[in-house]
């Protein structure tokens, strides 16, 4: 699905990202973790095209990203920001159209096919009660669902998300993980999220990778990475991994510095 | 204040402009006669008329649209189409020209060299990385506006006091109209740009939510901002060379028309083309009439009409002011 070749990237000349490469299986769960200014948003940001990487080669499906036009990566990928903000205060149901830009010809008028599919993505996010209400007048939790929506109107093969939990209280943390993980099984959609949370990285993700200073350490599933050696290392804080007794997923715990 | 249904508001603008427009047309200083229709005098009059009614909708549906397509690219609300130093430029052109020139026909064509010359100095000091970033844009619109207007008040307090009259009558804004060509340029120019802006309405919607946001909306960002700005440039420069500084218009009118019709650019263009024409055609009428046989600059009544409405609009929302 994507494919990181040797890629190096970042701003203005400074490499944040080195020789970095991977790959993600269509239909994965993949979450980017690792420390503050390790690279994950500038991964995130690679793989998006919203910069041009300095070397290597990015490849979506068997294409290389470079050579697509950006209408059509447009149409396969769909990205989910850090506080969007928005300035101008939208209706949701007209936010989540304009998902439907890279489709529309001309003017921009929306279909009739056009206005089914924005219902279907707020009906997928459990926020069609919403689509009459305007954008500033929503709590965190609903308005990242309309942002998740509008991503989906884009009708994506893979999903990209930068911490998308970052403001939300863990009822609402568990939510939005369970809904990405029921679009991942009923529809196939590749998701590949940046995670501050190690716990719920761990607890919804299939494969993690963890980022050290510009590089990947591990890639793998949560129990190769979430390795109280390597947290430990790569995040110079002590810590104690133990298996969740429900899920069995490994959950990683503070440990007070003495 | 509640949205209202668009293509109502829509529909009703335009009607509220044709009335306006005839008004315009028959409504002035000088009266025309009923026994006098078939003199020559009459003719001349009514083709003054209808040419300075032209010149009023295109400045009022210019200035409205370029602040429209502004406000988005710059994502900031007090982005207006002199935000970029237009009509600094322009404006030390025009002064330049009444000046130093003898003839008052140039005037506007220096003015207009003037606002496009200062907007590609704003353009290359905002350029970096082969990227125009908003911020850069707005604070290298605000450094030569300074410049300029510095360098404007320098030329003004080195002139003769009968000369000066005359540059700040043309400061103020108005819209006599010098010759029937210009107000047909006028008429072309902001035909076309409005046709330009309204074509690019849904990557303007992409653009406002943010540039990285319009990128993974499929949008070329720099391609549609550089189209935008190279059509709100010159949509700009016309006006200010014909009409002068014409006040408040670009700033209030995007703001009320967001109010009632919603911040989707489709219908938001056509409102703002629209809100703008009624707007300054009313003040024009205003400015004509009110102290007539003398004639009051019309920026001065877009100002003094428009700063209380706006205040109202404002206040009668209840919510926070950039809603």
């Amino acid at each position: 699905m994507l494919t990181f070749s040797k890629v190096s990237s970042g701003y203005n000349d400074v490499e944040i990202l080195s020789d970095v490469s991977f790959n993600i299986k269509q239909g994965a769960v993949v979450g980017i973790i690792g420390p503050n200014g390790a690279g994950k948003s500038t991964l995130l940001r690679t793989a998006t095209k919203a910069i041009t990487p300095f070397g290597g080669e990015i490849f979506l499906q068997n294409r290389s990203l470079a050579e697509i036009p950006l209408k059509e990566i447009a149409r396969s990928m769909a990205v989910v920001t850090q506080d969007t903000a928005f300035m101008f205060p939208f209706k949701v149901i007209d936010l989540v159209l304009l998902g439907r830009i890279p489709y529309m010809k001309g003017l921009g008028f929306e279909s009739k096919g056009d206005l089914r599919i924005a219902l279907e993505a707020l009906e997928s996010v459990d926020a069609s009660r919403l689509k009459d209400r305007f954008i500033d007048e929503l709590s965190s939790g609903e308005r990242q669902r309309v942002i998740i929506a509008k991503a989906l109107s884009q009708r994506p093969k893979i999903l990209f998300l930068d911490e998308p939990t970052a403001h939300l209280d863990i009822c609402h943390q568990v939510e939005m993980f369970r809904m990405l993980t029921k679009l991942n099984k009923e529809s196939g959609l590749t998701i590949v999220s940046v995670l501050h949370d190690l716990n719920l990285a761990s607890e919804y993700c299939d494969e993690l990778i963890l980022l050290s200073e510009g590089k990947i350490k591990i890639k793998g599933a949560p129990k190769e990475v979430l390795n109280y050696r390597i947290i430990e290392e790569v995040y110079k804080t002590l810590v104690i991994v133990k298996d969740n007794p429900l899920t069995g997923r490994p959950h990683v715990f503070l440990v007070k510095n003495k | 204040m509640n949205r209202v249904k668009p293509i109502k508001f829509l529909i009703m603008m335009s009607l509220c402009l044709a009335g306006l427009i005839l008004a315009s047309v028959f409504i002035g200083p000088a009266r025309i006669p009923m026994n006098d229709i078939f003199e020559e005098r009459f003719f001349d009059i009514l083709k003054l008329r209808i040419l300075r009614t032209i010149l009023a909708v295109a400045a009022g549906a210019g200035l409205s649209l370029s602040g429209v397509a502004l406000q988005a690219i710059l994502r900031n609300p007090l982005a207006e189409p002199y935000i970029l130093g237009v009509s600094s430029g322009a404006g030390l052109g025009a002064v330049m020209g009444l000046l130093l020139l003898p003839i008052s026909g140039a005037v506007s064509v220096i003015a207009f060299i003037g606002g496009l010359i200062t907007i590609m100095v704003v353009y290359l000091l905002a350029r970096v990385d082969k990227r125009i970033l908003p911020e850069n844009l707005i604070i290298a619109g605000i450094l030569v506006n300074a410049l300029f207007s510095g360098l404007l008040m320098f030329f003004v307090s080195n002139s003769s006091s009968a000369k000066i009259h005359s540059v700040i009558w043309w400061l103020l804004g108005n819209l006599q109209v010098y010759s029937p060509g210009q107000v047909l340029i006028a008429g072309a120019v902001v035909s076309a740009g409005s046709f330009v802006v309204f074509i690019l309405s849904k990557e303007l919607n992409a653009i406002s939510l943010g540039e990285e946001e319009a990128l993974h909306l499929g949008v070329d960002i720099e391609k549609i901002k550089a189209a935008l700005i190279l059509a709100v440039t010159l949509i700009t420069s016309v006006i200010v060379s014909m009409c002068g500084i014409i006040g408040f218009v670009g700033l209030m009118v995007p703001h009320i028309a967001r109010r009632l019709v919603g911040p989707d650019h489709r219908i938001l263009v056509p409102a703002s083309i629209l809100t703008g024409g009624v707007f300054i055609l009313s003040c024009d009428i205003f400015a004509r009439t009110i102290m007539a046989p003398r004639e009051l600059p019309v920026g001065v009544i877009t100002t003094l009409l428009g700063v209380p409405f706006f205040i109202y609009v404002l206040k009668k929302s209840g919510k926070a002011y950039f809603k």
